[in-house]
């Protein structure tokens, strides 16, 4: 990354709705974050590419954008609990479940730009093209559409325009009106109650940079003016 | 007896139902700082709180924080030992050393695991043995005796507001110590009310409720020990209920710069005109609505607030706050517009102080509206103005009435444009001189000739605004008594 030039796969992605669910309130509603947490972009590349990368080898930055006004639903969901029952014909199944109503938080008309660096650009490439699984933002029920996938070249820049989505706390100077989340960076796939937190900005609308970023941005456009910065975060 | 002075290894963890009780047992056992915490304070707060648990005197925040079932089981009325029993057992988990489960905690994982919490010890989780939703299918979290302590600790910081509990998060820790210290203040005293046969205090309205504790903690009396006034820190109120009647959670953000707005509004230079804003938009509750607190008129003379209506009523101001800046043009509307109405025998809403409050709406464009350049504020201030000379000056009566939409079909972008046109051929014609420049205008209302800047009904209840206060200090409407007429809402405008 300290290249002035990084090859990178991009990936523009739609849906119609998405809902990113705050990790620890399960029960009564189900808020969503505002933008995806760095675990879901890692599940997402991982549903392409139909493995678990080296989470190591792999950084990415995104573009997210929705409709300002968020919606709920109410959803059916099912509470699973083993079967605790001794006797009889009720004794010969595991688990029994009762169903019942939840709303939950959903974000509306989602768009995702996703930029993935890392050792195997061809093979991320490849995946987006032609995903080894359905791809979903969310719930596995939130489909979205592979729209574009491109190999592009960044430039690093510190000046121009941060672009909506994640943002390190390093940022707080430059993108004031974001707020800070709390939010999974990454889940260890084969034990999943492993769990990498950090602190993000969710930078919501474009902020223009009147002094040089506090950490290296890349642009697709570095002879712009006012060039869109990325920035890229690691998983690990 | 050997006193353990060692720290008990508490630390901040970034989950918000873990901090906010990782800062009540901080501010409980006099430190600065979570990792000054010993683990004789630690065990001494267990005992403290282990009490408050045995008298039911947390038995109201217990029940929407942990069900009812948790520690004050109904079934338990005639078996109290029962419930002790559950509440002791509690406590020597969290103040349990020794690791009872060979797993990590989720919230301190360099710590071992003493019980596995569902929804009855940790809130907004599953019920017992329910797999849904959790890591590997395994129901339950596992947690350490220090996340079990924080989350116990809860009740005696977090307020009951419309039967849901406020949880925050920051991310500042510093500024959550403020809000926490705050709130623990307050409900040490009605604790303690309590013990002498007292009642917890029914509170409402959590929006208000927050940025009431916000402006504690910013305002001059000092309850911001910990932060500092002008670090930007954002906060996330998690009002939740984990009661088994009806379990939800809404959150509200209040961005960093809303924040270091009200931080700076309290400030000295501000505080009188942010006190008298604040002030006239207290709405007390009354069967079920609000009504509002100071109401103007010969009919209705309200009592000033008392302190239990007070925790009751809410602020539009304060409720307003959280969905800035995305909605900056209403409040600009809804706020300041109406508070300069209504000071000036406009509107008959509420009573104000005679204050003029343009400074504070440009400390607001300034904070919150990066779209308002100082230029375009000043161009604002300079034609409202010059638009109030003309009204005073010519006695244009006509003019004050299509600028403040007292005239009908003066709200479209063409009126609003005509009205302006008017007023410069005026002067030009009386004085040789422009009121306003061409740039000026495009600066002001137009992104080309003829098509309007999204913001221009801002922009011009901006002018509105200054224009009244101006016309109010020159004395004009005393000689116009006809023009304090209703003006009004504008709520269904079209763009």
């Amino acid at each position: 990354m300290n290249e002035a030039r990084l090859e990178a796969v991009k990936v523009d992605l739609a849906g119609p709705v998405a809902s990113f669910r705050h990790p620890h309130f399960l029960i009564g509603r189900q808020p969503t974050y505002p933008m995806p947490p760095p675990s879901t972009i890692y599940g997402l590349i991982s549903a392409a590419l139909g493995r678990f990368p080296d989470p190591e080898a792999l950084q990415f930055a995104y573009r997210f954008e929705c409709a300002r006004h968020r919606v709920d639903d109410v959803e059916t969901i099912w509470f699973v609990q083993p079967n605790t029952a001794t006797r009889g014909e009720a004794a010969r199944k595991n688990l029994e479940a009762t169903s019942n109503i939840l709303p939950r938080e959903w974000l509306v008309h989602p768009r995702l730009t996703l930029y993935v660096t890392g050792d195997e650009l061809e093979a991320l490439y490849r995946a987006f093209r032609n995903p080894c699984y359905i791809l979903t933002l969310g719930r596995s029920q939130e489909l979205v559409s592979v729209r574009r996938v491109e190999r592009v070249r960044l430039h690093a820049a510190r000046r121009g325009w941060l672009v909506p989505g994640l943002l390190p706390v390093s940022f707080r100077e430059k993108a004031p009106l974001a707020p800070a989340f709390y939010m999974p960076r990454f889940i260890t796939p084969r034990s999943r109650h492993q769990v990498a937190w950090d602190w993000f900005l969710a930078l919501d609308a474009p902020v223009h940079l009147e002094s040089d970023a506090p950490e290296p941005c890349w642009t697709e456009a570095p002879g712009s003016n006012e060039p869109h910065l990325l920035y890229f975060h690691a998983f690990r | 007896m050997a006193h353990e002075t060692t720290s008990v290894g508490l630390r901040w963890t970034g989950h918000a139902l873990i901090d906010m009780g990782v800062a009540a047992v901080v501010l409980a056992t006099g430190n600065d700082r979570p990792e000054e915490v010993t683990q004789d304070q630690w065990v001494q707060w267990m005992d403290e709180l282990e009490r408050d648990y045995l008298d039911k005197l947390l038995q109201k925040p217990c029940s929407i924080l942990f069900t009812l079932n948790a520690f004050d089981n109904p079934s338990w009325s005639k078996k109290p030992e029962e419930r002790a029993q559950k509440i002791r057992n509690t406590f020597d988990s969290a103040r349990k050393a020794d690791p009872l489960l060979p797993e990590p905690c989720t919230f301190f994982p360099e710590r071992p695991a003493v019980v596995r919490a569902a929804r009855d010890l940790f809130p907004m989780l599953m019920g017992q043995q329910q797999l849904n939703f959790y890591p590997n299918g395994r129901s339950e979290l596992p947690l350490s005796a220090l996340a079990l302590g924080c989350v116990l600790s809860l009740p005696r910081v977090a307020p009951i507001v419309s039967g849901r509990a406020m949880i925050v998060g920051a991310d500042d820790p510093e500024l959550l110590l403020d809000l926490c210290e705050y709130w623990k203040e307050t409900l040490d005293r009605e604790l303690a009310l309590l013990r002498a046969g007292g009642a917890w205090k029914d509170r409402k309205a959590p929006r208000t409720r927050l940025l009431e504790a916000l402006e504690e903690v910013f305002g001059p009396a000092g309850a911001h020990r910990f932060a500092a006034t002008d670090r930007l820190s954002g906060v996330t109120l998690y009002h939740l209920s984990n009661s088994g009647n009806g379990p939800s959670v809404d959150i509200y953000t209040v961005r960093p710069l809303v924040n270091r707005f009200l931080a700076r509004a309290e400030a000295a230079a501000h505080r009188p005109r942010w006190k008298a804003l604040v002030q006239a938009f207290w709405r007390r509750p009354r069967d079920g609505a609000y009504e509002q607190a100071i109401p103007q008129g010969r009919k209705k003379q309200g009592a000033p607030l008392s302190d239990d209506e007070r925790l009751q009523a809410r602020n539009d101001v304060y409720e307003l706050l959280p969905a800035l800046p995305d909605e900056a043009a209403g409040f600009i509307r809804r706020i300041f517009l109406r508070f300069a109405l209504n000071r000036t025998g406009q509107r008959q809403d509420f009573r104000t102080e005679d204050t003029d409050i343009w400074p504070l709406v440009e400390l607001f464009l300034t904070e919150l509206m990066p779209a308002m350049t100082p230029e375009r504020i000043e161009t604002i201030r300079r034609l409202a103005d010059e638009l109030a000379h003309e009204i005073q000056a010519n006695n244009d009566r006509r003019l004050y009435r299509q600028l403040m939409g007292l005239v009908s079909g003066t709200d479209a972008y063409g009126a609003f444009r005509a009205l302006l046109i008017r007023a410069i051929r005026e002067r030009l014609r009386r004085t040789n001189q422009l009121l306003l420049t061409f740039d000026d205008y495009l600066l002001l209302f137009e992104e080309g000739e003829g098509f309007p800047r999204t913001d221009w009904r801002l922009v011009r209840d901006l002018v509105r605004i200054r224009v009244l206060e101006q016309l109010h200090q020159a004395g004009f409407f005393a000689g116009a008594p006809e023009l304090l007429e209703e003006i009004p809402d504008e709520e269904t405008e079209e763009a």
